[in-house]
C-alpha cells in the first residue's frame, strides 16, 4: 500500500462490459474526473470506505488487449506496472466470456493481485449460457465474483474480497497465467536472459520479453534504449528468426482461453441447439450434403414435368394452337409469304417459346426459395469440395451457381472474384452451368424424345453438364493454371423463414425479362430463320437455309443430326431458346397446329434427340454471354479459347453420345 | 492454437466456420475472435471486403441473395508460411 491507509484499486475490463456501473455504484459522489497526465483520454477515480479503510479506485480506459496499439492500451498497461495498485479487478462479461478472458490473459502476467467480476451473469442467463464462478475461479487461480452490476447484485461480496486480497494478496491470488506455446519456451528463456539486468523496474522481465516477441513497439523502443548496440543486436537476431513468434504468444493465450471456457461455460442443452446448427449437421455433411443437394435439385425437376410440363400444353393448345389458327383465318386469301411469316415464322417460333413460361416460373420460383432460406450458401460449401479440386473457392461458387438464372450476370459476377488466376477459370466453366434457357429447352424435348423417361434423362443430362464442368476445371487448373490452391474459412449465415413478396417479385422480374426477350430478340431471329427458310421458293427443303445446313450436314452425320436440328442449334447462338423456336419453324409446328413435339417425336430418333441436348447442354452460349466474356476478360484471346473449347466439347460429345446410343439401339 | 486453426485452414478448399470450432474444441465465438485476430496479425484476409456497397452499381444486385450474410476469409502468403513452419513441430504444440 502506498499512502497509509489507502488502497488502490485498478477497475480494468473491455468496453461495454459494466465498468462504468460498477465505478459509480462504488464511488457515488465521490468521483473525479479529469484527463490522464499528458494525454487527452479521460480519467476517472474515487473513493469509497470499507471496514474503516479507504479505497482509491481508478477506472482505467476500456481496452480489449494491452497492446501498443493505442494511448488507452497504454495507459491501462502503464497503471498496472508503474503505479502497482494493490488490486486489480478485471471486470468480464459472463455472456461473452470468450472475448473478455482475452484482456485478463495479458492483465495476470503483470504481476498485480487479480479479482474477476463476473458481469452480466443475469444477460447470460437469459441466453440461455451459465458460467460456474467456483469452477472459473478454481482454474484461474484468482477469485471470481458473480454479479449483476445493474441491478446492484455482487457488489458488496466484490467489496469485501478487495479487501481480503489487499490484506492478503498471495495467499487469495496464485493466478494460473497463460504459457507460450511449448515450441517458443526456449526462444523466451533466451531473450529473458538476454534482457534481465537491463528491464528498468517495475516491469516484469518475462512480460517485457513476452512484448519483444509480440514485436511491441513501444516494448522494443524501450529495450533498444537499454541495451548495447551488441546486446540489442543479439536480441533483434532472435526476433529476426521468429517473426512469427506473436502466433506463438496470441496462440498460447488462446489455449489458456479455451481451458477456461470448456471448464466453467455451460453450454446449452441438446434441445436447445438452434435450427441452424440442426440443419446443417445434413446440408453441410460432406455426403449427406451432396444428397441433399442433388435431392434437392431433383425435386426442382419433378416439380417442372409435374406441374410445369401440363400447363406447358394447355398454352400449346389454347394459346399458340389458337393464335395460329386465327390468323390462318384472318390472313386466308393473303399472299402466302404473309401467311407463313405470322404463323410459322413468328407464332410458330416466339409462339413455342412463350410455351416455355410455366417451367420458367419453377425454375425461378425454385431458385429464389433456396436462396432467400439461406441454402444457397451451404450448396456452395458443399460444392467446395469440387470447387477445390479446380483450384476454386466457395466464393466462385456464387456466380456459378447464378449460371443456372442466366450466364450474362454470371459472367458479370465474376467480378467479385478477386484473383485474376480464379476469375478466368470461373468464366471458362460459367458456360457448362445450363441455364434457364438451356433447361427450358431440355424440359420442353426430354419428355418429346424420351417420353416417360424425360425426366430423368434431363436429370442425368444436368448432372453430366456438371460433372464435365468439374472435369474441365480440374484439367483447366492443372494444365493452365499450374495447380494453384486456394484456403478458405466460410461462415455460414442463419436459415430463415423465406418470404414470399421477395420471392416473388424476383420471379415476376425474371419472368418479364424472359418475355421481353422472347418478344425482341427471339422474334427477329424466328423472322430472320423463317425467311432463310422460305425464300428463294416457299419451300423448306429448297430454301437457302437448307443449303446452308446441308453443307454443315457432314459434321451433323457423326452426332446423328440432320440439317434442320444442326441449324436449330446454330441459331441458339443468339438465345438458347431459339433452338426450339427455330426447330418450330423449320417443321412447320404453327402451320400444322400438332404442336412441336408431336412432330418432332415422329422425325427424331431418340439416339439423336439425346446427341442434341447433349450438344445443347455443352455448346456455345448464347451472344450476350460470349460479351459478356470479352467484357469481363477484356481479351479476345481468353473469348475465343472459350467458345473454342465448348465447340469442340460439344462436338466430342455428341458424336461419343450418339455412336453410344446408336450402339444400344436407341 | 492459432497454428493449428492456420494448419487446417491451409490443408486447401473451404472450411465451414462451425466445423472449424468443432475440430478445435473451442466455441464458434472464440473461433471468431481468433479469426479476427489472424487478421489484424496479416495471416487471415477477409474475401468479401470486395463488396461495392451500392447495389445498383453490382452485377449481382438481382441475386445477391446467394450467400446473403456469408463472410470469408482466405488464408494470406504469410499465413501459408507460418503454417507451413508450424506444420514441422506442429504436432507437440497441439497436445502441450
Amino acid at each position: 500500500m502506498k499512502d497509509e491507509g489507502v488502497i488502490t484499486v485498478a477497475l480494468a475490463g473491455q468496453p461495454n462490459v459494466g465498468k462504468s456501473t460498477v465505478f459509480n455504484l462504488l464511488t457515488g459522489l465521490s468521483q473525479h474526473v479529469g484527463n490522464w497526465p499528458g494525454k487527452t483520454v479521460e480519467q476517472k477515480s474515487g473513493t469509497y470506505t470499507y471496514n474503516g479503510t479507504t479505497f482509491r479506485l481508478v477506472d482505467l480506459p476500456g481496452t480489449y488487449s494491452l497492446t501498443a496499439n493505442s494511448p488507452e492500451e497504454v495507459i491501462a498497461r502503464e497503471f498496472i506496472i508503474r503505479e502497482r495498485p494493490d488490486v486489480v479487478v478485471v471486470i468480464v462479461n459472463a455472456a461473452q466470456l470468450e472475448r473478455s478472458l482475452y484482456l485478463l490473459a495479458e492483465i495476470l502476467p503483470l504481476g498485480a493481485p487479480v479479482i474477476v467480476g463476473l458481469n452480466m451473469t443475469d444477460v447470460a442467463e437469459q441466453e440461455g449460457m451459465g458460467v460456474e464462478p467456483a469452477v472459473l475461479q478454481a482454474a484461474l487461480g484468482v477469485p471470481v465474483i458473480p454479479m449483476a452490476a445493474s441491478k446492484n447484485q455482487g457488489v458488496d461480496r466484490l467489496v469485501e474480497t478487495i479487501d481480503a486480497v489487499a490484506r492478503d494478496p498471495a495467499g487469495l491470488c496464485v493466478p494460473k497465467m497463460p504459457d507460450i506455446r511449448a515450441d517458443h519456451r526456449a526462444v523466451l528463456q533466451d531473450l529473458e536472459r538476454l534482457i534481465a539486468g537491463h528491464v528498468p523496474v517495475p516491469y516484469p522481465v518475462s512480460w517485457v520479453a513476452l512484448k519483444l516477441l509480440e514485436g511491441d513497439i513501444e516494448v522494443t523502443r524501450l529495450m533498444e534504449e537499454r541495451l548495447s548496440p551488441e546486446q540489442w543486436a543479439q536480441v533483434h537476431n532472435i526476433l529476426a528468426k521468429h517473426e512469427d513468434a506473436v502466433v506463438a504468444v496470441a496462440s498460447g493465450r488462446y489455449d489458456w482461453i479455451g481451458r477456461m471456457i470448456r471448464a466453467a461455460l455451460v453450454r446449452p442443452r441438446a434441445g436447445q441447439i438452434g435450427l441452424t446448427e440442426r440443419l446443417d449437421r445434413w446440408a453441410t455433411h460432406p455426403i449427406g450434403g451432396l444428397f441433399l443437394l442433388t435431392g434437392i435439385l431433383g425435386m426442382v425437376f419433378w416439380l417442372t414435368y409435374a406441374v410445369g410440363a401440363p400447363l406447358q400444353g394447355l398454352i400449346d393448345t389454347y394459346l399458340v394452337g389458337a393464335a395460329a389458327d386465327w390468323v390462318t383465318g384472318l390472313a386466308a386469301g393473303g399472299p402466302a409469304w404473309l401467311v407463313g411469316l405470322l404463323v410459322d415464322g413468328v407464332i410458330g417460333g416466339v409462339g413455342t417459346v412463350i410455351t416455355f413460361t410455366p417451367i420458367l416460373l419453377i425454375f425461378f420460383a425454385a431458385l429464389g426459395l433456396l436462396e432467400d432460406t439461406g441454402y444457397m450458401a451451404r450448396a456452395a460449401y458443399v460444392m467446395d469440395r469440387f470447387m477445390h479440386l479446380m483450384g476454386l473457392h466457395g466464393k466462385s461458387f456464387l456466380p456459378l451457381f447464378l449460371g443456372f438464372g442466366c450466364n450474362v450476370p454470371s459472367v458479370m459476377g465474376t467480378r467479385i472474384i478477386e484473383s485474376r488466376r480464379a476469375q478466368l477459370l470461373t468464366i471458362l466453366l460459367i458456360p457448362l452451368v445450363p441455364c434457364t434457357g438451356r433447361l427450358a429447352v431440355l424440359a420442353f424435348l426430354a419428355p418429346v424424345f424420351f417420353g416417360g423417361w424425360g425426366p430423368w434423362i434431363s436429370f442425368g443430362l444436368v448432372i453430366g453438364a456438371l460433372m464435365v464442368l468439374v472435369a474441365s476445371g480440374v484439367l483447366f487448373n492443372r494444365f493452365l493454371f499450374r495447380g494453384e490452391r486456394a484456403a478458405f474459412i466460410m461462415e455460414l449465415p442463419l436459415y430463415h423463414v423465406p418470404n414470399a413478396r421477395t420471392i416473388g417479385l424476383f420471379v415476376w422480374r425474371h419472368t418479364v425479362e424472359f418475355l421481353k426477350k422472347a418478344g425482341s430478340i427471339i422474334l427477329v431471329v424466328s423472322v430472320i430463320v423463317w425467311a432463310l427458310s422460305y425464300f428463294p421458293g416457299g419451300d423448306v427443303e429448297t430454301s437457302w437455309l437448307a443449303q446452308i445446313g446441308r453443307w454443315l450436314a457432314p459434321v451433323g452425320t457423326l452426332m446423328g443430326l440432320d440439317w434442320k436440328l444442326l441449324v436449330a442449334l446454330f441459331a441458339s447462338f443468339v438465345a438458347k431458346e431459339n433452338s426450339v423456336a427455330t426447330l418450330g419453324v423449320l417443321y412447320g409446328a404453327g402451320e400444322q397446329g400438332g404442336g412441336l413435339a408431336q412432330i418432332l417425336s415422329g422425325v427424331v430418333t431418340p439416339a439423336a434427340g439425346l446427341s442434341f441436348l447433349t450438344v445443347q447442354m455443352l455448346f456455345v452460349p448464347c451472344v450476350a454471354t460470349v460479351a459478356a466474356v470479352r467484357q469481363e476478360t477484356g481479351s479476345w484471346r481468353w473469348t475465343v479459347l472459350s467458345v473454342l473449347f465448348l465447340l469442340v466439347l460439344s462436338f466430342v460429345g455428341g458424336v461419343a453420345v450418339y455412336q453410344a446410343a446408336a450402339l444400344l439401339g436407341l | 492454437m492459432l497454428e493449428k486453426l492456420l494448419r487446417l485452414v491451409a490443408a486447401g478448399g473451404v472450411h465451414s466456420h462451425a466445423v472449424l470450432a468443432q475440430e478445435l474444441d473451442v466455441t464458434e465465438a472464440l473461433l471468431d475472435q481468433m479469426i479476427e485476430e489472424l487478421v489484424r496479425l496479416g495471416y487471415l484476409r477477409p474475401v468479401d471486403a470486395s463488396c461495392p456497397g451500392r447495389c445498383e452499381d453490382c452485377p449481382m444486385h438481382e441475386t445477391c441473395g446467394i450467400g446473403r450474410g456469408s463472410r470469408l476469409w482466405v488464408l494470406t502468403e504469410r499465413g501459408e508460411r507460418a503454417a507451413r513452419a508450424s506444420g514441422a513441430g506442429g504436432s507437440q504444440a497441439d497436445h502441450g
